[in-house]
């Protein structure tokens, strides 16, 4: 460990305690870059692999001017290199670009002889991905299914159909009411965020068989991104 | 009255995916955000100044010019206050010769000059103590010559720069001057008290008026080998202070210049730990303030200490510390700080010139 710690070579000794802070600080800073976009995105164009390139990227661009550390020509290096890796190839997603730009920047920490910051980072590096692996961050999963049912009781009764629905769900969130003038009743539309998505069946099944529900639909609702 | 029904059972591996995708970023966040606090408290902590530990160092110089020999201190190595490091012989090894010579040949014409028969036997005696002196001076003359000669041959022979043929011979002369220096030492030791006894009987005979210049011419002679002995012998060099042979200058043989600086002895420990208050200076801590020093050598030691002294005007911060705090480090001083003297912290064991960092605790 201790060889691993003090395996810098660069001109001057790296503190393995800033290293981790700075790219500790650089995560959370990004995680809250990424929390704000989640909650505020309001386009169609959603991207989860944008939001996994705003955590990423910090930490990487941190571990990008530590392994600089003021120098110029190390600098218009990263440059030449990055420019010879996107003239040959198109990036399309920024989530390439985060792991082009972090393999190498850690090619360059091991150039530039800073063996311990090219360890310490690309295990954090590595980390943060897997973490991001792990929980699918970026991904608004917030409903299952969507439900489309009549009910043609009143709607002061409705607490009894809501309540067969939390029985199937942990959210259950009516998503549209339509009075209907033909017929008596209301049309009713709900987003579900189930407890057990294998027993759809069981829900519908349960809900016609409460009195004053018909015409029930439900369609499978997809993660609310482009990736 | 609550009639909720009871919720289907959650799927474990649901219940999983639930939890890695709603409740671990949370934790992680705020796992994140605990170290981010520890490391930045503990490690990276915002310093009130830098400091370095004080290196107390001493120059050892010759008073006298003259030529290196016997150097016994070798660089890095541990001294005590008061062990001898090397001695200067102060006069030329031709010019004790020359003088012996020249007593020599005065106690020769003293010798040829005088009735013999007129002398008595103390007065003969003192007159072969003394050819016997100056021969035992000319020979520990010519010992400390070779005992120099032979250090520079065993090292260079140690080097595989000299051939063995050279080195023996070195050694013999140094061995052969030793032993004659011996039994010259034996031989004056034997007459002295011979001498000592003549004199006390002496003094109290009525000693002949012709005996009286050649007392007079003796003693003279006596003065001026007593002279060249104090001459000859050389100077030792002593380590003012207890601590380690930083810097030897000069090697054994090497001729050295009134004052010049032979040997640097560097202190062990440090006394205190200098630091600088930067301008423009705000509340200066007071003496006695708590102050913690945190090094800079990794793994990281903290340490509290007091402020021992505060001085009283703006000087140049010392360039080691101006290139710490990664300020351009010019030939004319441009940082001024009031400098403040802080105690070492017991058992942080800093080297002499260690930077730390000083936090102020109150």
């Amino acid at each position: 460990m201790d060889a691993i710690l003090k395996g810098d070579f660069g001109s001057a000794p790296t503190s393995f305690q800033t290293v981790l802070l700075a790219m500790l600080l650089a995560f959370l800073m990004g995680q809250l870059i990424a929390w704000v976009y989640m909650f505020t995105h309001s386009g169609i164009s959603y991207s989860r692999s944008f939001v996994v390139s705003l955590i990423l990227m910090p930490v990487i661009v941190a571990l990008v001017l530590m392994v600089l550390s003021n120098n110029m020509v190390t600098a218009f290096g990263l440059m030449a290199v990055f420019a010879i890796v996107r003239f040959r190839n198109i990036l399309r997603d920024t989530l390439d670009t985060s792991y082009v730009l972090a393999a190498i920047v850690l090619g360059m920490a091991c150039g530039t002889q800073k063996f311990s910051t090219a360890i310490i980072g690309a295990g954090v590096i590595i980390a943060v991905m897997l973490y991001l692996w792990l929980t699918s961050f970026g991904s608004r999963h917030r409903f299952d299914l969507v439900l489309n049912l009549h009910w043609a009781r009143a709607t002061n009764e409705l607490p009894a159909l809501e309540r067969l629905l939390r029985r199937h769900s942990f959210r259950a969130q009516c998503a549209n009411q339509h009075f209907n003038s033909t017929a008596n009743g209301t049309d009713l539309s709900y987003r579900l965020l189930l407890r057990d998505p294998a027993r759809v069946a069981d829900l519908i099944r349960e809900l016609t068989q409460l009195p004053g529900v018909d015409q029930v639909t439900s369609m499978k609702a997809e993660d609310e991104s482009e990736v | 009255m609550d009639d909720a029904l009871p919720p289907i059972p959650t799927p474990a591996a649901h219940g999983w995916r639930r939890i890695r995708q709603q409740i671990l970023p949370g934790i992680v966040f705020a796992v994140g955000v605990a170290a981010t606090a520890v490391i930045w408290t503990q490690a990276v902590a915002p310093t009130t100044m830098i400091g370095e530990a004080e290196t107390v160092r001493a120059e050892v110089r010759s008073a006298q010019a003259g030529t290196l020999t016997q150097v016994s201190a070798k660089l890095f190595q541990s001294v005590r206050a008061g062990d001898t490091l090397a001695h200067v012989v102060v006069t030329d090894p031709q010019v004790v010769e020359a003088s012996l010579g020249v007593i020599r040949a005065e106690i020769e014409v003293m010798r040829q000059t005088s009735e013999l028969r007129t002398l008595l036997d103390y007065e003969r005696l003192m007159l072969d103590l003394m050819s016997e002196r100056v021969k035992l001076t000319t020979l520990k003359s010519q010992l400390y010559q070779a005992e120099s000669n032979f250090t520079r041959a065993k090292s260079l022979h140690t080097g595989k720069l000299l051939t063995d043929e050279r080195f023996e011979e070195a050694q013999n002369t140094r061995d052969s001057l030793l032993a004659q220096v011996k039994v010259q030492t034996e031989l004056v030791a034997r007459i002295d008290p011979e001498l000592q006894r003549l004199a006390s009987t002496a003094g109290n005979l009525p000693s002949p008026s012709a005996t009286h210049p050649l007392r007079a011419s003796l003693k003279l002679q006596e003065e001026k080998l007593r002279l060249t002995e104090a001459q000859m012998r050389p100077v030792a060099l002593v380590a003012p202070i207890d601590g380690i042979v930083s810097l030897v200058n000069r090697r054994a043989g090497e001729a050295v210049a009134p004052g010049e600086p032979i040997f640097q002895i560097t202190a062990a420990g440090a006394p205190s730990i200098v630091g600088f208050v930067r301008t423009p200076v705000g509340t200066l801590p007071a003496p006695g303030a708590a102050v913690e020093v945190r090094t800079r050598s990794l793994p990281r030691r903290t340490g509290t200490a007091t402020i021992a002294q505060v001085g009283a005007h703006l000087e140049p911060i010392s360039p080691t510390l101006l290139a710490a705090l990664h300020l351009p480090v010019t030939a004319v001083p441009t940082e001024l700080g009031v400098r403040v003297h802080v105690t070492v912290p017991t058992g942080l064991a800093l080297l002499p010139g260690e930077q730390v960092d000083l936090v102020l605790k109150d």
